[in-house]
């Protein structure tokens, strides 16, 4: 970036232990934000807890079909 | 296009949005070279690309992890025979495919020009014969797309591109097949609200009649300016669009009436896009004192074309440098030569505290003489080390939330919107869940293998109905939330091709922004050393 002018296509942010922040790159810029073109990236936690809850055998449906909302 | 129009781009200028292909992208695709890249999405790519005669296309390719599925080359083969039958004025025209090869493609007229969205967001409402040689284009290409037993279902703004000859309607056809998948699991709900006819909010399968109330949609924003069912939260969109008429104040005279009925709730009331077509082009010719009566309506819109549409034109195309050695850096749209470069930053609190330019220098706190702790710390300058390292951090934590957004302006096929979730404890899960729209795809694999995957389905149509967890298929074409985790951390790894451009620009908090459908919560964030640094820029 040079004065202010989005001539670059990426940013990175990294945190003080060395993990990877935040990562946003650009292909297009809008005048709108809808016409903008754009890839982010937000590494929100590394090595933290993470509770990913795992369904029991009897929630599983038996297809698609049955699962389905 | 016009054959006295000059090459959209060549080999060393792109029009703004495409950038040039980075190391990964192929040299070439059938007989086309690849010279820049248009878009890249979750189901593949599309590239600029030239024959050996020059002439330009846009080249779309999917990704190899598509294409190793028969059934997914399946639908492809068939929408590209379908496609390929589509003759207009107002589409985008096919030139070739080859639905066989090891990554299959296919390649289309490059139109050049910026969206209808974009052009009436920037410079108002289209008028008087702009407006209706618009409508007539549309129903032109309808007309055609139906013809070859083509429903659309996804018509919208930022799906028109208005070139300097006339409009274009893109992403048809393709965009079927690469989202077949989710059309089978959304029970046939595609679309965009706001776009969408009634009926497909009621889980009816889109026709002609419901790209016809799209056509309506969108002559009404191009003549009015305004969204016609307005905008707001997606739930007011649908309930104005199946309980609301448009305020349709604006729209000319000669169409009014047509319009009005492509509006209809009742699909059956609508006109078919031929006969739109028949009586915006009839309502046209009656007002051309002494021309001859052309009966064939599609003939008459290139000669209105030839008579209205004025005003339009597409930025040249910009002289690029090309870097092989910056995979990623060198995209960007400004108006200026572009310099190639990208920048990085430390987190820190205090966004703006300081003007760089008259920033201090680098200040080594104690924890960056240790040689043993972080390359951010050491020396953060050196973005080889500061990369690489905070690639090797991620491919080796043992939990990770990350959350990965891409945005296209054009096409809703190469955009997405998806959360990871991974943790080792008490066994290796790893779940994905993409937003889509009306729907939400969940993937959960249990085990490193992974031992066993699960699929569910949430509809997010009129508030959040979560589905239940279910084993899919093996021909099912889930999600690789393992295959996504490495794409996320693929722009890191392609930094690494070209650390010396990248720029160390300091401290600043990140951009983060609370993303509405996130689930996470953090409320603060790692701060780096108090000091502020800035490197001289490569290009400078």
């Amino acid at each position: 970036m040079n004065a202010g002018v989005f001539d670059g296509t990426f940013d990175l942010w990294v945190d003080e232990t060395g993990y990877p922040q935040h990562f946003q790159s650009y292909t297009r810029f809008g005048e709108w934000e809808e016409d903008a073109e754009y890839e982010r990236i937000a590494f929100i936690d590394f090595d933290g807890p993470v509770e990913i809850p795992v369904p029991d055998e009897s929630e599983i449906a038996a297809s698609r079909e049955e699962g389905s909302p | 296009m016009n054959p006295t129009s000059p090459r959209p781009f060549d080999a060393d200028r792109l029009p703004a949005g495409v950038s040039p292909p980075t190391a990964t992208d192929p040299d070439h695709i059938g007989p086309y070279r690849v010279v820049g890249r248009i878009g890249a999405g979750g189901m593949g790519a599309v590239y600029a690309g030239i024959d050996p005669s020059g002439a330009c296309a846009a080249v779309k390719v999917v990704h190899p992890h598509y294409a190793a599925d028969p059934d997914f080359r399946a639908r492809f083969a068939r929408e590209v025979s379908l496609v390929s039958r589509v003759r207009a004025t107002c589409t985008a025209g096919f030139l070739g495919a080859d639905t066989d090869a090891e990554a299959p493609w296919m390649a289309a007229e490059y139109v050049p020009g910026g969206t209808l969205r974009a052009h009436v967001k920037k410079n108002g409402p289209l008028t008087g014969g702009m407006a209706i040689s618009l409508a007539a284009g549309l129903a032109e290409a309808l007309t055609a797309i139906h013809a070859a037993g083509i429903v659309h279902r996804d018509l919208k703004p930022g799906n028109v591109i208005l070139a300097p000859d006339g409009p274009r309607v893109l992403d048809f056809g393709i965009a079927r097949a690469t989202d077949a998948t989710a059309l089978t699991r959304t029970g046939g709900l595609f679309g965009t609200p706001g776009w969408m006819a009634p009926e497909q909010y009621a889980r009816v399968e889109a026709t002609d009649r419901s790209d016809v109330f799209a056509w309506g949609c969108l002559v009404a924003f191009a003549a009015t300016g305004r969204d016609p069912f307005a905008g707001g939260p997606v739930e007011a969109v649908i309930h104005r669009t199946r309980t609301e008429e448009p305020d349709l104040t604006g729209v000319p005279d000669e169409i009014l009436y047509t319009v009005r009925r492509a509006l209809a709730k009742d699909p059956a009331v609508r006109p078919t896009a031929a006969e739109a077509l028949a009586e915006v082009t009839g309502a046209w010719s009656a007002t051309r004192v002494g021309a001859p009566p052309e009966t064939d309506p599609t003939r008459v819109v290139p000669a209105m074309l030839a008579t209205e549409w004025r005003g339009m034109t597409a930025a040249a195309p910009r002289r690029i440098r090309r870097s092989p050695r910056v995979p990623l850096l060198a995209a960007g749209a400004a108006a200026t030569a572009a310099a190639v470069i990208g920048t990085w930053f430390v987190v820190g609190p205090d966004a703006g505290a300081e003007d760089p330019g008259t920033a201090p220098e680098a200040t080594a706190s104690p924890e960056a003489t240790d040689p043993g702790g972080p390359a951010v710390d050491g020396d953060p300058q050196d973005a080889a080390a500061v990369i690489g390292e905070a690639v090797a951090s991620a491919e080796d934590a043992s939990s990770f939330i990350v959350h990965h957004v891409r945005r296209s302006a054009e096409t809703a096929s190469d955009s997405s919107d998806l959360t990871l979730w991974y943790t080792e404890e008490p066994e290796p899960l790893m779940k994905e869940v993409v937003y889509a729209g009306p729907a939400i795809f969940t993937v959960l694999q249990i085990g490193e293998g992974p031992d066993d995957v699960l699929a569910r389905i949430d509809s997010n149509l009129t508030g959040l109905v979560e589905g239940d967890y279910y084993r899919p298929v093996p021909e099912e074409d889930v999600r690789d939330p393992r295959a996504d985790w490495a794409a996320s951390l693929e722009p890191l790894r392609e930094l690494l091709g070209d650390a010396d451009a990248v720029t160390y620009q300091g401290m600043t908090p990140t951009p983060y922004e609370d993303y509405p459908r996130s689930s996470w919560t953090r409320t603060t964030w790692p701060v780096g050393p108090v000091t502020t640094t800035r490197a001289p820029s490569p290009s400078q």
